[in-house]
């Protein structure tokens, strides 16, 4: 067993296979209001693979548009340029880090799990008027210290994994077990240190445990969406479970039994057509 | 498996897609495998398509093409109370397991 310090967890980020610089860009500029629609489009275009992806996904049916789009110029005129960042972040996150080998780690649940939480989190930010856009990028990356630990801990994570499969415990409570740590606090270290926006950091620290607040949040909003996404068994992993839901983050949401009707549609609606424009 | 084209009209709710489904320019609309509900099919219909191919209904909730709800709730309830386990355990109240288990057991209008 290990205990991670706060050192040994930024150290381990040299170890990372490297996210696409333009992914870091959109996701940090989530706060800036000062990006134009022009410099976000010539960021994308930059990365083909990148762009490739986002014009797959802009032009499958979860985006409606009345005609395909050909250029990341045109989807921002379309998609407007808030939405264009994330379904670009999606673009460039999902799917990475398949070459890092983890015994026990299943990278394709993991990421049905991830884009099914964005869609979630956006889902329900539209019902609780928050922000849909860093609604679905949290929801995305809201686990990116599990992939931290995965690949750089890959032993120590593969013996986490069969320590939980062996107690049925919770994944946080067996990384808690071999690390001293959990993925959510991992996540929090990274994106803080990767500079994301305070409120994506916050949400990704405690989106397992949210704190007391007199207001709904971004993290009361990915705790909800990552309990959902498990619920309706995204993932496909035969032995998932839901994490204990905080009854106090679901009360400052707010919803309605028909808003979460309307979540669990669209969502289940949503998932595949996503799923495969950005994992195939 | 075998498959069944069907139009879509007659497909009942929950069943699973044999082959994608495109629409006139190509675009991918659903994938194969993406399980069918009532408004997936009013957005297919709306969008102009008329057959699909489905896996033909072996699943306890099927009897003949038709949905058994007391079948599909049971199933349900079933996968719900192995995925909520921990709030089981722990005795906690999750209003989500409810409003999930009749999502999952109500068949759409």
């Amino acid at each position: 067993m290990k205990q991670l310090t706060t050192d040994e967890i930024l150290r381990s980020i040299h170890e990372l296979p490297a996210l696409p610089a333009v992914v870091l860009e959109l996701i940090q500029s989530f706060s800036d209001s000062r990006i134009s629609a022009e410099q976000l489009a010539v960021k994308i275009s930059h990365d083909q693979a990148i762009a490739a992806k986002t014009l797959r996904l802009a032009n499958s049916s979860f985006y409606g548009l009345p005609r395909q789009v050909t250029s990341i110029a045109e989807a921002t005129a379309i998609l407007g340029l808030r939405t264009l960042r994330s379904v670009a972040t999606a673009a460039g996150l999902v799917g990475g880090f398949s070459g890092v080998r983890c015994r026990g780690f299943d990278f394709d649940a993991f990421w049905r799990h991830s884009i099914g939480t964005a869609l979630t989190a956006r889902a329900l930010a539209k019902r609780a008027k928050l922000d849909e856009d860093a609604a679905f990028t949290l929801g995305l990356v809201h686990d990116i210290g599990r992939l931290v630990l995965v690949s750089s801990y890959e032993e120590e994570y593969a013996q986490a994994i069969a320590y939980q499969v062996e107690h049925d415990c919770l994944m946080y409570a067996a990384e808690r077990h071999h690390f001293g740590v959990d993925h959510a606090e991992v996540g929090g270290v990274i994106a803080e240190h990767w500079h994301f926006a305070p409120e994506i950091v916050a949400a990704i620290s405690c989106h397992h445990r949210p704190p007391p607040s007199s207001t709904k949040s971004l993290t009361d909003l990915v705790h909800v969406a990552d309990n959902i996404a498990h619920g309706l068994d995204l993932s496909h992993k035969e032995n998932d479970m839901v994490p204990l839901l905080a009854l106090e983050s679901w009360g400052r949401l707010a919803l309605s039994d028909a808003d979460y009707a309307d979540v669990f549609e669209v969502v289940t609606e949503q998932h595949e057509v996503v799923c495969h424009a950005l994992l195939a | 498996m075998q498959t069944l084209a069907t139009t879509v009209d007659l497909i009942p709710d929950g069943i699973l897609l044999a082959q994608p489904v495109l629409d006139a320019h190509g675009q991918l609309l659903l994938p194969a495998g993406a399980p069918i509900t009532r408004s997936a099919l009013n957005s297919l219909q709306r969008r102009g398509v008329e057959t699909i191919f489905v896996n033909p209904p072996t699943e306890a909730g099927s009897d003949n093409g038709r949905a058994n709800p007391a079948a599909l709730q049971a199933d349900a309830e079933k996968r719900l109370l192995h995925l909520f386990r921990p709030a089981m355990k722990a005795g906690q109240l999750n209003p989500l397991f409810h409003l999930i288990l009749r999502y999952r057991s109500v068949e759409k209008p």
